[in-house]
């Protein structure tokens, strides 16, 4: 029991004489913090990028991949004849007939989001407001783009032609780009913030080196010298990991009120919410920055200091 | 601390040779025994190998061949780890003090307690114990710069005892001294070995060692003052 009271008294030494260093080095300390910061900011960016665009390409891939809106003059007789005459063409899989109503209660509910349903108080009659859809999922391996140009050559009465599918491959070819960015970025400022880290260390046992000599005659072992340097470089991650976290987060929310009221994205994007990104974040944040600054420490006392 | 209470061990050389990398034989073939508790001068001129002596008693340095025993201990037996812990069984004392500037009196001395995780007021206890004994009790504040040579060499001497080690080896503790502040840290080293401590100077002071009447060996060729005395031959190159 005294061995155990022992070590915790020596590990309350080791970390004052840490938080010593720290104050002693603040500007090189604020530097590392910085660095692991924008480290973890920017990977971090990039994964939610990644995480909300693997979402979009869900949220796409559930949908069907054609979608059809006719001009508000087509009826619903002379659509439902298009549906046939696609059912009938073996590229197609399935049609789905959206009435004019539907269509106007998903119109009404994007500007509700906006808080500006009311837009259309005295307008859901108004017949250049009202217009029909088809939805058309497509046999596997065909073409969407071809179906649209064929689609909006061959049938009458069409206004506008999403198709989703080539959306689904442009977002699938940027998704691999924001990754393979990802890992470089992970390598670069990862090396970078260990760099910074050590550097600062470094310094510090550089400075103090002739009391580690004073502490190694009078009988202190490995652990008590390194200790307080392992504690600087805990504290550099641990501040830079949870800082940038708390920033992501607060940038994060701006970005997805800004999605999600957007009439502009309409229900075609929806971003993950930053809770569900949030316990991996942190954890993660926290365990590479403290994991960063502790390498960074050691590696400095190791090199630097015959212990 | 109370008389008696340095358990001063028993420090045997047996055919102990130090040989350099670069050749040099520092130590050659040295037999000597120093009873527990006795007050030894090492002398010689530079060169002669009592620095070398001092590093293998501290582990700084291994023997080339041959056996050092210092109490129960078996230098040789003693591996990497289990220096720190061998090292904090004797107290140090150096030339050039090896006080640490940015430490206050009381944070030196409590400094060597600290790393066995004594109690704070243990601690305090002792530290303010051993800094009346050197006679700085009331300097335990004060920051090594605003010190004198001698004062500091105290603060060092302080350190050195405030563990209670049966062995105390100082490496020319008066070499940076005036000769008043020298006779002082020698009666002080004095003073500590009549509690019990086996004391071990190395020194090139020969007038400071007869005046204090101790047994001396002598390294390099000649022989010890006191009959029973080993007698070390080295190959008369310079090990420092």
């Amino acid at each position: 029991m005294n061995e155990f009271f022992s070590r915790v008294r020596v590990f309350g030494y080791m970390l004052k004489q840490g938080a010593k260093n720290i104050l002693q080095n603040m500007f090189m300390i604020f530097a590392s913090v910085s660095v692991i910061f924008a480290s973890l900011m920017i990977i971090g960016a990039l994964v939610s990028v990644s995480t909300n665009m693997q979402t979009i390409i869900d949220h796409y891939n559930d949908r069907p991949e054609i979608r059809i809106n006719f001009e508000s003059r087509i009826t619903e007789e002379e659509c439902l004849k298009v549906k046939d005459m696609l059912l009938a063409d073996s590229r197609v899989e399935e049609v789905v007939y959206i009435s004019a109503d539907e269509n106007m209660k998903g119109l009404i509910k994007t500007f509700e989001n906006e808080g500006n349903g009311d837009l259309f108080a005295g307008y859901t009659d108004n017949a250049q407001l009202r217009f029909v859809s088809l939805d058309v999922s497509l046999v596997p391996a065909v073409s969407g783009d071809e179906f649209e140009s064929f689609v909006r050559s061959d049938v009458e009465g069409v206004s506008d032609v999403r198709n989703i599918a080539g959306v689904v491959n442009k977002l699938e070819t940027i998704k691999v780009v924001v990754r393979t960015c990802s890992v470089i970025a992970v390598l670069v400022f990862g090396c970078l913030s260990v760099l910074l880290v050590f550097n600062t260390v470094k310094l510090t046992v550089f400075a103090r080196k002739r009391e580690i000599e004073i502490m190694k005659y009078i009988g202190a072992t490995d652990v008590f010298i390194v200790g307080p340097f392992i504690i600087e470089g805990f504290f550099v991650g641990l501040v830079g990991s949870v800082f940038s976290y708390g920033v992501l987060k607060l940038s994060y929310s701006l970005v997805y009120e800004y999605f999600t009221k957007n009439t502009l994205f309409g229900d075609s994007v929806e971003l993950v919410k930053f809770d569900a990104l949030a316990g991996s974040f942190l954890l993660w944040f926290v365990v590479a920055g403290v994991a960063l600054g502790i390498s960074a420490g050691a590696l400095a006392v190791k090199r630097h200091v015959r212990v | 601390m109370s008389n008696s209470e340095f358990k001063g061990p028993k420090i045997v050389f047996e055919n102990v040779t130090k040989e350099y990398p670069n050749g040099v034989k520092a130590l050659d073939n040295v037999n000597f025994t120093i009873e527990p508790g006795e007050f030894v001068f090492l002398m010689g001129h530079s060169g002669s190998g009592k620095s070398s002596l001092i590093k293998l008693m501290m582990l700084e340095e291994r023997q080339t061949s041959g056996k050092i025993t210092i109490g129960k201990d078996d230098l040789s037996d003693i591996k990497g780890g289990k220096i720190p812990y061998y090292r904090r069984k004797i107290g140090v004392v150096f030339q050039d003090f090896r006080i640490i500037k940015s430490k206050s009196v009381f944070e030196n001395v409590s400094f060597a307690m600290e790393l066995t995780g004594e109690k704070r007021k243990e601690i305090a206890r002792k530290v303010k114990l051993v800094l009346g004994i050197v006679g700085l009790q009331r300097k335990i504040n004060e920051m090594p710069d605003c010190l004198s040579g001698g004062e500091q060499q105290r603060i060092a001497i302080a350190r050195a005892i405030v563990n209670v080690p049966g062995l105390i080896i100082a490496d020319e503790p008066t070499g940076n001294l005036d000769p008043k502040n020298s006779v002082e840290i020698m009666n002080l080293l004095q003073q500590i070995n009549q509690r019990g401590a086996t004391v071990v100077i190395a020194t090139h002071e020969k007038e400071l060692a007869e005046r204090m009447g101790k047994r001396i060996i002598m390294l390099d060729h000649g022989k010890a003052d006191t009959g029973d005395d080993a007698r070390v031959d080295n190959g008369g190159e310079s090990d420092e």
